[in-house]
């Protein structure tokens, strides 16, 4: 409960989250507007759709950012070697910072959509069950990307190498993956497509988009090819929790493994 | 009845003395053994009365007792079918007016002309596949029949027109299982050599097709709602049919058009039909279809062409679709002209070949939005020069299902302009005449306005915030 409630004082009192924060309400109205004009009685799914659409695009890039500053910073005040010198070990540390990371930047981002819920109830034909998909979404989104700002955090020194790391990290989900992806993709077929699927939902730029649009019964897993049968092979929610698991997991211990001890000077 | 009854007194008055005359011969039988045949005749005398008092509750004989174009009002409570109906008659119900099925065989079967089905559910009907026949919820087997504001629910078929003309299906409700097994469920409407006929407001939901038309011709499907089904439309070797303001969403496929001719389809919305291998529309061996004034929305493609030939794709909208038209090259001649191309990933994908079709019609060509930049220096609505849309998706695309898993990546605007810089893309469309959409362009602006006015208004809010700090 300190950390979470030191993790409070110092993001607030930051300009960073407020930033991030800002932006993302910013996003959120221009989407609405656009959205308002769109010819369909299915408003508030295709509201859904794109903003999500936009949150995948800047929610990574903010969580990694906001979450690594905020070891870069144990690192640079000193405040790190004094808790792992004396009481923590960086393990007990970074569990601790992980969980108060994870609050505070939820905390702010979900407090916003549901406080954004309440516009969107007035704009469109609202559906609870539509936006609670939507929420778990971005939650599970701001959870794997917060983890791997941890990792970047703790395995640079300087905040000059932070900021390379937490460009091309983004730019690797974001952009590099898929063209990777596109490149292997003639290659693809019945025989070989469940090692194909296997790194294609691990990615959860894929797999979180994935299992909203089924959750809004955009994107029926009914009436399914046999390629795409053999393709998704467990539940979307499966996929989206065993991603989470990994990349949380995979990112705690690499953090661990790997970790910096700061700038030497 | 009364007949019968005096009968049964006078033989039992008969009995109950002891004497009956039988061949001319009087015998003395006893008067036990005659209180038992007593016993035997009335028991089977109230069994047979009775039976005939009891039958008079049954929806069948209600509906058999009520005489040539009469009315039957049913009340607000749950009938036993299955029922027949032979003759002419009107049946009207009230809001909890349910006709439960056997669950077996149709709930309801019509087999004469001019009868009329109002206000009532039709519940529980025969889902054997083994059966020589597909059972549904109501079968018409006659013509110029009404069905109007019916519910169906737990039926294989919803409404089944089985070589029946000129009927009107209105405003009825048809619940399918939702999901399952595609072999396992029935369609909607389902038309079987069945031509003439209207279908008006009807809204399916969650059944295997939303209408199904096999070999009918000239019917009209107006303000349909139909969702969450495998083809909100499907069309097999049907012809001269028309489709006016129908809504498809949520379908694997809006409406599938297959092995037909002369179809008409206006002002129809065909919304949030995605999937790998999902569209709006898809138009397979069709020839001289009429497609106009709709909305394409949110669909994997809008409309895909394939071995068809003729249609006149006219002031249609293909609004935010991954794909707005995927045509193969074993589809030529269509006509494109009017329609109005904003925010798709690709707008059209020729593929397979070139592309063999007209994309302006009398000096008109098409709104191409972003896709395609164009110039009017003469203010008159038309660009100054014919346009190229050139795009490198097609080869992903025509490679591998999956591509369209990407379609919506950030990336592919990557893959699109690395393709643009290496000279890999291809020319999908020639556009002699582009239209220039100025009402977007206007509505744009409005946008940049407003935000141009919030950020002032949050820079502005910064400052004095920090000035009242320095103070």
């Amino acid at each position: 409960m300190n950390y979470i409630w030191k993790e409070w004082k110092e993001e607030s009192r930051s300009k960073g989250i407020w930033l991030a924060l800002s932006m993302v309400i910013l996003l959120s109205f221009f989407i609405l507007l656009e959205a308002r004009t769109l010819p369909s009685e299915h408003g508030f799914t295709v509201f859904l759709l794109s903003l999500f659409e936009m949150n995948v695009l800047i929610l990574p890039l903010l969580s990694i950012f906001i979450a690594s500053f905020s070891i870069i910073q144990e690192k640079e005040l000193k405040t790190l070697m004094i808790l792992t010198t004396k009481q923590e070990s960086f393990q007990s540390f970074l569990f601790k910072k992980s969980l108060a990371v994870q609050a505070v930047i939820l905390g702010v981002f979900v407090a916003w959509y549901l406080l954004f819920a309440v516009v969107m109830k007035f704009s469109f034909y609202f559906n609870m069950n539509y936006f609670m998909a939507f929420l778990l979404s971005v939650i599970f989104l701001v959870i794997i990307f917060n983890q791997i700002g941890l990792f970047l955090g703790s395995i640079c020194n300087t905040r000059m190498q932070l900021i390379g790391a937490n460009i091309f990290t983004w730019f690797v989900f974001v952009f590099l993956a898929d063209l990777l992806f596109l490149y292997l993709l003639p290659n693809v077929s019945y025989d070989n497509v469940q090692v194909f699927s296997i790194f294609f939902f691990l990615d959860p730029i894929h797999t979180i988009p994935f299992y909203l649009e089924t959750s809004l019964g955009v994107i029926s897993v009914d009436h399914m090819s046999r390629l795409m049968e053999k393709m998704v092979w467990a539940s979307p929610l499966l996929f989206l929790i065993i991603d989470t698991i990994v990349w949380v997991a995979l990112s705690f211990v690499l953090s661990i493994l790997l970790k910096g001890k700061g700038e030497r000077i | 009845m009364s007949r019968v009854m005096s009968t049964f007194k006078t033989n039992y008055r008969k009995l109950n003395s002891g004497k009956v005359l039988i061949n001319s011969k009087r015998l003395w039988i006893s008067p036990f053994l005659v209180k038992i045949q007593a016993f035997v005749i009335v028991v089977f005398a109230m069994l047979f009365f009775g039976s005939a008092t009891f039958a008079e509750d049954t929806l069948q004989n209600l509906i058999d007792q009520t005489p040539e174009n009469g009315t039957l009002q049913l009340e607000n409570k749950t009938y036993e079918g299955n029922v027949v109906i032979s003759s002419p008659i009107t049946i009207i119900g009230m809001e909890k007016t349910v006709i439960k099925g056997e669950g077996k065989g149709n709930v309801i079967t019509v087999n004469t002309s001019d009868v009329t089905l109002k206000n009532f559910t039709v519940t529980h009907g025969g889902q054997d596949r083994n059966s020589g026949e597909e059972y549904a919820g109501i079968k018409i087997m006659e013509d110029g029949n009404t069905v109007d504001h019916i519910k169906i629910t737990d039926c294989f078929h919803g409404v089944y027109l089985s070589q029946a003309h000129g009927n009107k299906v209105s405003n009825v409700t048809v619940i399918g299982r939702q999901n399952g097994e595609i072999a396992g469920q029935g369609n909607g409407l389902h038309l079987y050599y069945s031509n003439q006929n209207e279908l008006i407001n009807n809204h399916i939901d969650g059944t295997r097709d939303g209408i199904f038309f096999d070999y009918s011709n000239q019917n009209v499907a107006k303000g349909n709602k139909i969702q969450h089904t495998r083809y909100g439309l499907h069309y097999m070797y049907s012809d001269n049919n028309e489709f006016y303001k129908n809504i498809f969403s949520y379908n694997l496929g809006g409406a599938a058009i297959m092995e037909s001719r002369g179809t008409i389809l206006k002002d129809n919305q065909f919304t949030l039909n995605q999937g790998t291998r999902s569209y709006g529309l898809l138009m397979q061996s069709t020839d001289d279809t009429v497609i106009t004034g709709n909305t394409f929305f949110q669909n994997q493609r809008g409309i895909y062409f394939d071995q068809s030939q003729k249609a006149i794709v006219k002031d249609n909208e293909f609004l935010q679709n991954q794909i707005g038209v995927e045509v193969w090259a074993s589809s030529s001649d269509q006509v494109f002209s009017g329609n109005k191309f904003t925010n798709n990933i690709a707008a059209v994908l020729a593929l397979g070949g070139k592309d063999n079709n007209q994309w302006s019609e009398n000096k008109r060509g098409n709104y191409w939005g972003n896709s395609i930049p164009v110039l009017d220096l003469n203010q008159n609505g038309v660009g100054d020069y014919p346009v190229e849309y050139k795009s490198s998706l097609y080869q992903l695309v025509e490679d591998n299902e999956l591509a369209y898993l990407f379609l919506k990546s950030p990336a592919i605007s990557i893959y699109e302009k690395m393709n643009e810089v290496l000279n890999k893309q291809e020319v999908m469309v020639t556009d002699q005449y582009p239209l220039i959409d100025k009402e977007a362009d206007r509505g744009n602006s409005y946008l940049y306005i407003f935000a141009f006015l919030l950020i002032i208004i949050a820079a502005s809010a910064y400052w004095k915030t920090k000035r009242r700090r320095e103070l």
